[in-house]
């Protein structure tokens, strides 16, 4: 992963975008959004070792590595629905941005739903 | 006919006192006697506590193999024990640790201040409640198995030690050791089936429920009971060594006498043995005090046995739950921080609970040993 | 490189921007239109392979689905 390479490939985008702006709205909307794809791109690649570490740290022993899972899968959907309602909230439609969020939460939730699960039979364990 | 009736009353004499001396113990009859303590003591141990007594290669009868405990090896393999017993705890603080990284890994990914950063902090939190549950539950349940553990053990081991130490010429002490021991056993039972158990749960699943409702703070409330908890513990059993010591002072006074007056008796009253009955009265005490001394310090390390494995398990729990929190303080989910924190306290309480427990029993048995010793 | 993609969606976005002013001056306003919604769609065409990309990254990555 190359950090010179992506801020200058990220100046660069943005200087173009303002040339076209002017011009052409919505190719600047598909230009933001593609250098923003880009540089994320070529940022995940260590970002999935930082992830194996943490996977590792959670699997030492036997038990249940589905909570980690769980966790991973609802900072994917996080980010994922951040990124669409950012580019939503830069070209102007602050709604579009807001439903979006809201869907990512319901996302979220369902998701994690074996792991509340869990923690009500823990509550129930606990009180009997 | 004055020689006639003096050799009567002799015989008189030494028929009312040979069943309470014997000039010299049958070998065979001793060995058996310690053969059925040791016996009985055993069967109330439980399995782990017996294996380990017998690797160390105590025995309830044999005073050579408690005089002889190396204190080196003693505290190596106290320390093996314990880091085999940190391995699970320090499963659980890698989880910890884990979910930690993966909710700054996500401040780091997600604009600050979206909605969706709290719902992900909040099931962050719950990733690590249901992690250090199965844990937490365990210890529980081994706590309450190590009470209830050290009441059978005492429950068999009183009646034994109390009538090693009356045959050894200390009734009164016996009596005082018993009651009071027994009334130890008693609340203890108490303790573990009514109390114990129910007070953790409940104060952890309101733990757990507070740490869905960042409005909810029971921080202050469990640092309280666990202060009370430790202060009323503390007064009780200063009341309770206070009271044991005076009794068992006392209870030495009045054996004392007892067996004065008795050898004194032997030694006027019987006209051609009396000395040699009543110097046969103090060796047979020292015998019967060697047995004892045996018992008694044979109880003693089994209580401490018994209750030191819960002990680790809860002292390395909270080792590793305190570096998890200071983990958290310091990656950023104040939430996590004070769940651990709150089960921390949770944990001393319990731990005060079973220290105490067995603190009341060492302490009764080592002060009426202490206060027994010395001829009479 | 990607670098290349910007510059060819930039330089898409612009021969649509003179288009759009010479057929507005000659007055074609629909072909004006079709010009730009072509434009669009060429740009989309482009892109629309790393978009696939990053879900793909995304997948592979947090594990979804």
């Amino acid at each position: 992963m190359d950090i010179i390479g992506i801020c200058a490939f990220a100046l660069t985008a943005v200087f173009v975008c303002k040339s076209v702006e002017s011009d052409a709205r919505e190719i600047k909307l598909l230009l933001v959004t593609v250098a923003a794809v880009i540089i994320f791109v070529k940022a995940a690649g260590s970002l999935g070792s930082i992830f194996a570490e943490i996977r590792s740290l959670f699997y030492e022993g036997d038990a249940d590595p589905q909570y980690v899972r769980i966790l991973l899968k609802a900072l994917g959907i996080c980010y994922l629905t951040d990124f669409a309602s950012g580019i939503c909230r830069d070209s102007g439609e602050n709604t579009l941005a807001s439903q979006t969020l809201m869907a990512g939460k319901t996302a979220l939730l369902i998701t994690s739903l074996p792991m509340l699960e869990a923690l009500i039979g823990v509550i129930k364990t606990l009180l009997v | 006919m004055k020689n006639i009736l003096t050799v009567i009353i002799t015989f008189l004499m030494v028929i009312v006192f040979c069943p309470h001396v014997y000039a010299e113990m049958n070998n065979r009859q001793l060995d058996d006697l310690k053969y059925k303590i040791e016996e009985r003591i055993s069967s109330a141990l439980d399995d782990d506590t017996e294996s380990e007594l017998r690797d160390a290669g105590i025995t309830p009868t044999d005073i050579d193999s408690l005089t002889g405990l190396d204190q080196r090896s003693f505290f190596a393999s106290l320390w093996d024990k314990f880091t085999e017993m940190l391995t699970k705890p320090l499963v659980m603080l890698g989880r910890i640790l884990a979910v930690s990284l993966i909710y700054s890994a996500m401040n780091m990914l997600c604009t600050e201040n979206s909605e969706l950063t709290d719902v992900f902090g909040t099931l962050c939190v719950i990733c690590v409640v249901t992690v250090m549950a199965e844990s937490l539950s365990d210890s529980f349940e081994r706590l309450q198995n190590s009470v209830n553990s050290i009441n059978t053990f005492m429950i068999s081991y009183i009646p034994i030690f109390s009538a090693v130490t009356t045959a050894g010429g200390h009734a009164a002490t016996a009596g005082v050791y018993s009651a009071s021991t027994l009334l130890v056993c008693e609340a203890a039972e108490l303790i573990s089936s009514k109390l114990l158990i129910p007070l953790l749960s409940t104060i952890t699943a309101l733990a757990v429920v507070s740490v869905t409702d960042p409005k909810l703070k029971i921080s202050g409330f469990t640092d309280a009971l666990r202060k009370l908890t430790t202060w009323l513990l503390s007064t009780v059993m200063l009341v309770f060594v206070g009271l044991l010591t005076i009794q068992g002072v006392t209870g030495k006074a009045a054996d004392d006498l007892v067996s004065r007056t008795l050898r004194f008796t032997a030694s006027s009253f019987i006209p051609v043995i009396g000395s040699s009955v009543s110097d046969a009265f103090l060796a047979v005490k020292s015998g019967a005090g060697v047995i004892k001394a045996a018992v008694g310090g044979f109880g003693m390390i089994a209580v401490f046995l018994i209750a030191l494995r819960p002990f680790m398990l809860i002292i390395s729990m909270k080792l590793t739950i305190w570096a998890g929190r200071i983990a958290n303080e310091l990656l950023g989910i104040q939430r996590t921080a004070e769940f651990l924190k709150n089960i921390n306290s949770v944990l001393s309480i319990g731990l005060s609970i079973l220290i105490a427990i067995t603190a009341a029993f060492l302490i009764a048995t080592a002060a009426l040993m202490a206060v027994m010793t010395g001829g009479g | 490189m990607d670098i290349d993609l910007i510059f060819k969606i930039a330089a898409v976005g612009i021969i649509v921007a003179v288009l759009n002013q010479l057929l507005k001056r000659a007055e074609r306003d629909e072909q004006a239109m079709m010009t730009t919604l072509a434009g669009l769609v060429v740009v989309l065409m482009m892109v629309v392979s790393k978009i696939g990309e990053l879900f793909d990254t995304i997948k592979n990555i947090f594990g979804l689905y």
